[in-house]
């Protein structure tokens, strides 16, 4: 299980550098326009240092909200699926399992969270830096 | 009058593949209250100036005063907080923030010096309010037109009360009329005893300047207007 979260993590990790890359290469010209009223490169970086936080966040809450609801309603679910697709899924003759099993580990989601929201801000870190070293120049002659 | 703004022997060259001077030893002296027309053909170095004078780039070689204080360009926080206090700085287009309210536009550029936000709303309201714009403070740049969206560029750079005003081909992409319109509300910052230089191609409007100056071969050639 361990495992499987530090993938996830390390997934996770992963796209929120890509997303927050993504997003300073979009908004080159709006960080030249800024550079260039003045704005100091700390307040840039901490504008994409907080976007990269708030998502991480945010998504860490909405990933534990939807997994605590899902292993809750995993076995509502089984049963969902099985009876709209009209398939056995998960077949108590072969997995020797009358319900789904599922356990919510208060400690596991607890570590993970703040594994996640520290790697998150770690990770920001770097965009964050990239969008302050942007030359203004160049942004505004060649967007 | 003394003078505001010193240029000596400025040179800027820019390595691409081919070594390119595009200012070559140019020195000159601005006087504060006095607007500056700057022409040349494109290329002849126009926006590089306009952005050494706004301490964006650093020349190869030379020096730059302002009120006797030489500029030290290692120093970019500080040149960065020089910036918003003491320049203002409108392009030809696009250079509103699109995500952001014409309201917005205003009040960044004054919390860029440590303004709290109340204060900061109330300016940006005030100046909505005198360039004729307050109906508009909830809209986008998209849904303005091109000679509001120059008039709420003219309003950020002044927010904060600057000394130097520089504008880079303001007028380039409007119709006559706007462009005048634009013209007149750039030229009557005069008033406010600041200087202004503004880079055109349109001669009508140079000549309107307190001085008209030339860039030709990296070097400035001044006329009275």
């Amino acid at each position: 299980m361990i495992k499987d979260s530090i993938i996830n993590i390390i997934v996770a990790a992963f796209n929120i550098i890509s997303g927050l890359t993504i997003l300073v290469k979009n908004k080159t010209k709006d960080i030249a326009i800024l550079k260039s009223i003045g704005v100091l490169n700390k307040s840039i970086v901490k504008i994409f240092f907080l976007i990269g936080v708030i998502i991480g966040t945010s998504a860490t809450a909405f990933g534990i909200m939807l997994g605590v609801i899902f292993s809750i309603y995993i076995e509502n679910l089984r049963e969902f699926l099985s009876s709209t697709f009209n398939i056995s899924l998960f077949p108590e003759e072969i997995y020797f399992l009358s319900k789904m099993p599922s356990e919510i580990n208060l400690t596991s989601i607890f570590l993970i969270s703040i594994c996640s929201i520290i790697i998150t801000i770690i990770v920001s870190i770097f965009p964050a830096f990239k969008a302050a070293k942007l030359d203004p120049i160049q942004a505004l002659k060649y967007e | 009058m003394n003078s505001f703004l010193e240029l000596k022997n400025i040179s800027k060259n820019f390595n691409t593949e081919k070594k390119i001077r595009v200012l070559n030893k140019l020195s000159y002296n601005f006087k504060i209250g006095k607007v500056y027309s700057l022409m040349g053909p494109s290329g002849s170095g126009k926006s590089t100036l306009l952005n050494l004078i706004s301490l964006i780039d650093r020349p190869t070689n030379g020096s730059i005063k302002f009120d006797n204080i030489q500029v030290n360009f290692n120093d970019k926080n500080k040149n960065d907080i020089f910036r918003a206090k003491k320049i203002g700085i409108v392009y030809q287009q696009n250079n509103l923030l699109p995500d952001f309210t014409a309201l917005e536009n205003l009040y960044l550029a004054s919390l860029s010096i440590n303004d709290n936000k109340k204060i900061a709303m109330l300016k940006a309201e005030k100046l909505l309010k005198k360039i004729g714009l307050i109906s508009r403070s909830d809209h986008f740049p998209s849904q303005l037109s091109g000679g509001e969206s120059q008039r709420v560029a003219i309003a950020r750079a002044i927010i904060n009360d600057p000394d130097i005003i520089l504008a880079d081909e303001p007028t380039g992409s409007l119709d006559m009329k706007t462009a005048k319109d634009i013209f007149a509300l750039l030229n009557n910052q005069k008033k406010r005893n600041r200087l202004i230089i503004f880079a055109t191609h349109n001669r009508f409007f140079a000549k309107k300047a307190d001085y008209l100056l030339e860039l030709t071969n990296g070097s400035i050639k001044s006329t009275n207007a």
